[in-house]
């Protein structure tokens, strides 16, 4: 049963063979270990990670309906860029609401924006000076839901001169529908 | 129980593991009895020693040798004693030490048979064994003396059993009236022992299983290999059990990485099967999210300041600039003391309705009348 090899060699040779054969047994073994470890591991991980997910999707379509009912209102409320003029007719929206809150306008500039996927923008930039309370009521009238308009820009400081009154700079956007409208 | 001729045959029925037990037939030992001038057991090993190298032309080393006390007085004891030549003995087991099964007693079968059937008094054992039969007169379930003959017919019969009853007695065992127990295979010399002896003669069968007999003739080197066996066996039935552990641990987690690949596989699957009814949920929030800014207050500035006005922990603290783009927000403020700065980022933070940014603030800037000037930022999440 025993090799004859075996039997040929002296004590101190089957010594030193028992430890190089017993050592790389053990390593054999701690890189099998390690790697069943290490594959359980990354197992975990993705398992971890496709539950959070399925979970995910179970939720999204739990509220399929709540989503539905968004795209649609987005469908219905973002407004269509109609002509070049529609940066024109933003300013003169943002005058006639600070006129009615005696919000001083300075410095207005208009133009296109940025274009994405989602949206086309044109903008209308300005320069205000008002105490604070006139100043919230205008931006507060401004900006509404489903009047897709974004402030990209916004500094408001302390006059330096008069402390009652603050100084903005503001960059009002109006985000249209993208030109295919199918987004 | 199966009748076997020769050790051969007994090889494949044993393991080396086995405790078993080899009787000897009496044709190859040297039975004797002694009369020992000492009760103290301590010195009969060399008191049998210099007997049984007076009775055989061996050394003591090539010779095996035990005994049991028959019988003890004030002054003197009467041993049975037993010895073996060990090359003799190797020869007779070599079928089962070839293959590495060394008995755990090596015993003589006379001795045994005595032990069985006749533990009290003196004896006549009359069996055979093999081709040959066994005379054999044991005291207290010990061998006395034995002899074998080639053949047991009646006319030996009526030749040997006298002398052999007058060498019992020359020895000083008392023969007149023993227990006579024959062998059922030797019914038919029944009628010619009970005529010759004038006593009464019992049956016996064969032994199942034999008493247990002290003799022993196991040499030393035998019992160190059978020890030395034992231990490797054990080992090696040890480093079995571990190794079949460890494979079945590997197993285990090899079957457990198994099912975690398989319940991936099935979430997988689910997932296919959910994404075209999510695909749309998930574009519609992708643009829900990129049109944030426009449509959800809390990206509103009006919105953002009221609810840092709100995290304002005291008067002491004051919003000097605020500056805000589409998705990111930055307030410059002053504070009494550092405290404060600090006090005003964690309400901050803590707001449930600027949630829709984090905020972070660098440390404050130190000023000449001890105030802080303090600047906090926050990105869309």
């Amino acid at each position: 049963m025993i090799p004859s090899w075996y039997h040929r060699m002296n004590r101190r040779e089957r010594v030193l063979a028992w430890i190089v054969a017993g050592t790389l047994f053990a390593l054999l073994n701690l890189w099998i270990l390690s790697w069943i470890f290490g594959t359980l591991g990354a197992a975990h991980r993705e398992l971890a990670s496709r539950r959070a997910k399925l979970n995910e999707e179970t939720l999204y379509v739990k509220e399929r309906d709540v989503w539905t009912k968004r795209d649609e209102w987005m469908r219905q409320k973002q407004p269509l860029l109609k002509d070049p003029a529609e940066a024109s007719a933003l300013l003169d929206q943002l005058k006639e609401v600070a006129g009615k809150h005696n919000v001083l306008i300075e410095n207005p500039a208009i133009g296109s924006g940025e274009t994405t996927p989602y949206h086309q923008s044109v903008f209308a930039s300005i320069e205000t000076k008002s105490p604070w309370p006139p100043l919230v009521h205008f931006l507060y009238d401004v900006q509404r839901p489903d009047a897709f308009i974004v402030l990209e820009n916004v500094n408001l400081v302390i006059d330096s001169g008069d402390p009652t009154m603050m100084r903005g700079k503001f960059k009002f956007a109006r985000w249209f529908a993208p030109a295919q409208g199918s987004k | 129980m199966r009748k076997l001729e020769t050790l051969e045959e007994a090889v494949p029925l044993l393991a080396a593991t086995d405790e078993f037990v080899l009787g000897l037939p009496v044709s190859a030992v040297l039975a004797q009895r002694f009369r020992l001038p000492s009760v103290d057991p301590a010195e009969f090993p060399e008191m049998i020693r210099i007997q049984i190298e007076k009775l055989l032309p061996f050394a003591a080393d090539e010779v095996t040798t035990d005994f049991e006390v028959i019988e003890q007085n004030d002054s003197e004891s009467v041993v049975s004693a037993v010895a073996i030549r060990n090359e003799q003995l190797a020869e007779m087991v070599s079928p089962l030490l070839d293959r590495g099964y060394i008995p755990r007693q090596i015993t003589v079968y006379a001795a045994q048979r005595a032990s069985t059937h006749a533990p009290r008094g003196s004896a006549l054992l009359i069996y055979p064994e093999g081709e040959t039969l066994v005379y054999a007169i044991t005291e207290n379930g010990k061998l006395s003396l034995a002899r074998v003959f080639e053949d047991g017919n009646g006319e030996q019969l009526q030749l040997e059993l006298p002398q052999l009853r007058l060498s019992a007695e020359l020895q000083g065992i008392d023969a007149s009236s023993p227990n006579v127990l024959l062998d059922e295979t030797c019914y038919q010399l029944r009628g010619a022992v009970e005529g010759i002896l004038s006593s009464p003669t019992e049956i016996v069968g064969i032994e199942l299983p034999p008493a247990p007999v002290k003799l022993n003739l196991l040499p030393d080197s035998w019992r160190r290999r059978r020890s030395q066996l034992i231990r490797q066996t054990e080992w090696r039935k040890r480093l079995l059990w571990i190794g079949g552990a460890y494979g079945a641990l590997l197993l285990l987690l090899f079957a457990y990485l198994g099912l975690l690949r398989f319940q991936i596989g099935r979430f997988d699957s689910r997932i296919a099967r959910a994404a075209p009814q999510t695909e749309f949920v998930r574009a519609t929030e992708a643009k829900w999210k990129a049109f944030a800014p426009a449509i959800d207050a809390h990206y509103y500035p009006v919105e953002i300041l009221l609810h840092l006005f709100e995290s304002l922990p005291s008067s002491d603290v004051r919003i000097t600039t605020y500056n805000q783009s589409a998705r990111q927000v930055s307030v410059e403020g002053e504070a009494n003391t550092p405290a404060l700065a600090y006090q005003f980022v964690e309400k901050v933070k803590k707001n449930p309705d600027l949630g829709a940014f984090q905020f972070d603030m660098a440390a404050p800037r130190i000023l000449g009348n001890n105030h802080a000037q303090f600047r906090v930022e926050g990105r869309a999440k």
